[in-house]
């Protein structure tokens, strides 16, 4: 069995970008998160989870445009480069399905 | 950089502050976005939490493992899952919170002296680190400055736009190069108003080499460098803002810049200020082809290295294409050494090894550290009496089986609370004071990539010297304390604790003493100098003035035109625009008076030692200290300044290399002659060894004006001429209204005079009064500070040094007082040592303060009536604080009752 190539919050984080078009900024991948995953995540965090991801050759990124609302800060956008993304996200799916093959009725008992 | 003055809670900026330098800004804004869309979504108390929880999430992000995934560069942290038995425990913590909450007066005097000692040691390196600060762009450490270095005069040689050219033809170790010219031009606004705009004449080869794409419309193209092209611009976000309120359609639209209008292409996103702060990025039009080598502007020369390539395969690489050109062009470059240095060195031309020698540094730092552990070593004996006093208690633990690693483990984790505890107080006062203070007085003047705020690097080194504090201030008295034979001592004897106090605790406190008694008496100095403002008593008005200086631009020589020709139109053209804008002003009806001069009331005249002719004096030994300035020679006729005798300047004065001629004023003529003649005296200043002495005659004696605004008491100075054609120049103009709306209008003329003539440095010259104060007023108050934590620690010492005699003859104090002894007997046996050291300290810091102080009142800006009088008050205030400090133990052990003594015993 190959390894994963995600841990578990690049994963999360990865979904939630494609969840938002695949392309977005930490703030709504944080409320994405937080929202779908019931996952409380600082935007500092997934800052610097999609930073990694981009130097792995995961994600693109840009600068976007100043907004007062952020103090004139610009906001770096990230883009899902699909060819590296999917087959890693296969992987670690067809990894977790096969740790529950079997499992399925214990979720059925809760 | 966070902007000063921004309302961000400090923990948001914190937070940003531990992430990697180029992601600062942009997690700051996100922070500030999600904070910002909590206001109306959640309760306050949820928003304060979530603010407080954000600099431990960045502190995790920072230190969170990459991903097992086989494209991670890093193995991740092996969890460490039971901690080694090191002797201490959680519950060792919590007793020594208790115990630093047992004894607040040590906890506080302890705790802030080593709050101020720790950041004050690390200043020098943090100092030294700010020449190797990365450009904060993608990859920043890659992006590297290349230049000459003048072996000879020893400075930066920046002729080298025939170098340039080679090093972009040959180098294979910089995927791209980059040149800069950085400048200053007048930007005219529709309405005909003129500013000065900081700006940068720049490759197009600059931005995809930074990295850093517009926010609207291009970068500059190769295409725009080339002569003949339209004149194109790229602005700044604070530009773009400012000036054009963030208009949409703002690319195409025509900006003048000096005679030029000029089309805006770009703008580059918010904080992007390259090279220094500019907010213009002009195409460079100089080719190598128009210019003769080692002439053509002046140029900063950035490269960013190739993937793979390390910085010391590049600097060979430099340094072999440096040494064929040196043979090449021999006439220009033979003393010449190519090197690569970092950003800000190249910036500020600063030596290869930054501002100081390797040695100075290890110097500076080990001076600092030095005065740490004077620091650690006092709060150490503050500790060691302590721990006397518990000899007891400890000698019962180990009677209950604690080893002594168990109980020094104790005794270290007390030490280490109280010194994090400080270091983290002293990261967060000096933060504040880098934030509040330095950012505020210098936010214009700092380059952009400039950064004084805390990294995590400091912080991690701050708190690695705060645990290193703890073991010399807390683990070195406590291996005193628990040795076996003290212990063994005090199991045996019933006398009590045999631990003493050394030499080197004597030295320390009578140097201590010494120091701070020197130190105060410099304080008290300036504070009588500075801490009152003297200026409504100067005989310049000075809410009623405007100061500002007039640069005309220079072009370098092209083609075959002579170096010497060049310098002659450009001295003439400057000499039409200095006499012209004055000429202008003059005539303008809301102005005065307006005068030249390169030192002017309030600005700068600087203080000399001087030698007057037939009077003994000499190099060693001048006669004193005197303001001079230079002035233009129709300076006293603009200003109005009375020629009390002789005659005042000519043109005459100004002509050949020397200008003998010199003019005092009145002040100069009571105070350093005496009252008696002046025309005709000589007088020059000290020259160094191999010198030449160049003699200066008086020919005029003037009233006295503005000299010394600040000190009018002592506005002894003499005058030099300037000619009008030299630069630079300044301006002091007296307007009937409001000196700061007069600014726009004195602008609006210059540009008329010369539309490429910049005016800088324009600014009301009560402002400039008030900011030369605040400087010596913060100047004041660290000195003050400085001498005040030395006094502390000098009182803290005979504190220490009483509390622990107290303790250790408490039984024979009781022996004494049974038998009769009177309270000045005991207090003599307590305080016998205390004294000795402090009448030592005091007399010794007489002498050192006496001196300083002598020296200081050369100044002219120091106003002091009467030496023996401060020195005395500073000796009788030190007296009395030491005595305060210990009259606690000395009280303790006049009341020691001879029964209750025994009984102990």
């Amino acid at each position: 069995m190959g390894r994963s190539r995600f841990g578990e919050l690049e994963e999360q984080v990865v979904l939630a970008l494609l969840q938002l078009g695949g392309e977005s900024y930490a703030v709504p991948v944080a409320e994405e998160l937080e929202k779908r995953a019931g996952r409380d995540v600082s935007p500092a965090t997934v800052y610097m989870v999609m930073r990694r991801l981009k130097e792995q050759g995961f994600l693109e990124s840009r600068v976007g445009t100043p907004d007062p609302e952020r103090g004139g800060r610009p906001r770096r956008f990230y883009r899902v480069v699909e060819k590296a993304v999917v087959p890693a996200l296969a992987e670690s799916r067809r990894a977790r399905l096969a740790l529950w093959e079997g499992l399925e009725p214990l979720l059925e008992d809760s | 950089m966070t902007s000063p003055g921004e309302r961000i809670p400090l923990a948001l900026r914190i937070a940003a502050r531990l992430l990697p330098r180029d992601a600062r800004e942009e997690v700051l804004g996100d922070l500030v976005e999600a904070w910002r869309a909590r206001e109306h979504q959640h309760s306050r108390w949820a928003r304060a939490r979530w603010t407080q929880r954000q600099p431990l999430e960045a502190l995790r992000a920072r230190l969170r493992p990459r991903s097992r995934g086989t494209a991670s560069r890093t193995p991740p942290l092996r969890v460490i899952r039971r901690a080694p038995r090191l002797g201490f425990s959680w519950l060792d913590v919590k007793l020594g919170v208790r115990m630093l909450g047992k004894q607040p007066i040590l906890t506080i005097v302890a705790g802030l002296t080593l709050a101020l000692g720790i950041p004050s040691a690390l200043m020098p390196t943090h100092a030294i680190g700010l020449f190797n600060l990365d450009l904060p762009v993608e990859e920043g450490d890659r992006v590297l400055g290349l230049r000459n270095w003048d072996l000879e005069s020893n400075r930066p040689f920046l002729r080298n736009l025939h170098d340039f050219r080679v090093w972009n033809e040959t180098l294979g170790s910089f995927e791209s190069l980059a040149a800069v010219r950085s400048d200053a031009w007048n930007v005219h606004s529709s309405d005909g108003r003129a500013a000065e705009v900081r700006g940068a004449e720049v490759t197009a080869s600059t931005f995809p080499l930074l990295r850093v794409p517009p926010l609207i419309g291009r970068t500059l193209l190769a295409a725009d460098e080339t002569d003949g092209a339209p004149d194109v611009v790229v602005i700044s976000e604070d530009v773009w803002a400012s000036r054009f309120a963030r208009d949409p359609e703002i690319v195409g639209k025509v900006v003048t810049i000096g005679r030029q209008p000029h089309t805006i292409v770009g703008v580059m996103p918010a904080g992007f200020y390259f090279p220094m702060r500019d907010h213009l990025w002009l195409p460079l039009r100089a080719h190598a082809a128009d210019y003769a080598v080692g002439t053509g502007p002046d140029l900063f020369v950035v490269g960013r290295l190739t993937d793979g390539v390390s910085r010391s395969q590049a600097e060979a690489e430099l340094r072999t294409v440096g040494a064929r050109l040196a043979m090449e062009w021999p006439e220009t470059h033979a003393g010449l050494r190519a090197e690569l240095v970092s950003f800000p060195i190249l910036a500020l031309g600063e030596r290869a090894a930054g501002p100081l020698a390797n040695w100075e540094v290890v110097l500076l730092q080990l001076f600092a550290f030095a005065l740490l552990a004077v620091v650690c070593g006092n709060i150490g004996t503050l500790i060691l009496a302590r721990t006397a006093m518990r000899l007891n208690e400890l000698a019962v633990r180990t009677a209950l089986g604690a080893s002594r690693a168990r109980i020094l483990g104790q005794l270290f984790i007390e030490a280490l609370v109280l010194a994090i505890g400080a270091t983290v107080v002293g990261l967060l006062l000096a933060q504040e004071v880098m934030v509040r203070v330095v950012y505020r007085i210098l936010a214009d003047d700092l380059p952009y990539w400039f950064d004084l705020d805390l990294s995590l690097r400091s912080v991690l080194i701050a708190l690695g010297v705060g645990a290193a504090c703890a073991v010399v201030a807390g683990v070195l008295p406590a291996v005193k304390a628990t040795s076996p034979r003290i212990q063994q001592n005090l199991q045996q004897s019933a006398r009590g604790a045999t631990v003493r106090f050394g030499a080197l605790t004597t030295v320390l406190i009578v140097a201590e003493v010494a120091v701070s008694v020197g130190f105060l008496c410099f304080g008290t100095a300036a504070a009588m100098s500075f801490g009152r403002d003297r200026s409504d008593q100067s005989e310049v008005a000075v809410d009623r003035y405007v100061v500002a200086s007039l640069r005309t631009p220079s072009v370098a020589p092209t083609g075959d035109q002579d170096a010497d020709a060049n310098a002659a139109q450009f001295r003439l053209r400057t000499a039409q625009n200095h006499e012209e804008l004055r000429d202008r002003l003059a005539a303008d009806p809301s102005v005065r008076r307006v005068a030249m001069g390169r030192h002017l009331p309030g600005v700068g005249f600087a203080d000399r030692p001087m030698i007057l002719d037939g009077t003994g004096a000499t190099d060693e030994a001048p006669n004193g200290w005197v303001a001079t300035g230079q002035v233009h020679f129709d300076y006293f006729r603009d200003l109005g300044i009375q020629v009390l005798q002789g005659r005042g300047f000519t043109a005459a004065d100004t002509e050949g290399v020397h200008h003998p001629a010199v003019v005092v004023n009145d002040q100069f003529v009571e105070r350093v002659l005496g009252g008696g003649s002046a025309l005709g005296r000589r007088l020059r200043y000290p020259v160094g060894p191999g010198g030449t002495e160049q003699w200066f005659e008086i020919v005029g004696v003037v009233e006295t004006y503005g000299t010394n605004i600040n000190n009018p008491g002592r506005s002894e100075a003499l005058y030099h001429p300037l000619g009008s054609a030299d630069h630079p120049m300044r301006y002091i103009i007296e307007v009937a209204d409001n000196p700061a709306t007069f600014i726009p209008t004195l602008r609006t003329i210059a540009a008329d005079v010369d539309p490429e003539a910049v005016i800088q440095n324009a600014q009301p010259l009560a402002d400039l009064v008030a900011l030369s104060r605040l400087e010596q007023r913060a100047g004041t108050i660290l000195v003050f500070v400085l001498s005040g934590v030395g006094m502390v620690l000098a009182a803290t010492g005979l504190y220490a040094l009483m509390s622990f005699t107290v303790s250790q003859r408490t039984r024979e104090i009781g022996i004494r007082t049974a038998l009769g002894a009177r309270a000045g007997s005991v207090v003599m046996t307590i305080a016998k040592r205390a004294l000795l050291q402090l009448t030592s300290g005091v007399a010794l810091g007489c002498v050192f303060g006496w001196w300083i102080v002598a020296q200081v009142t050369n100044d002219t800006e120091f106003a002091v009536e009467s030496i023996p009088g401060l020195i005395a008050g500073v000796a009788a205030a030190v007296i009395v604080f030491s005595a305060l400090a210990c009259l606690s133990p000395t009280l303790r052990g006049l009341r020691i009752q001879p029964t209750e003594a025994l009984k102990e015993s």
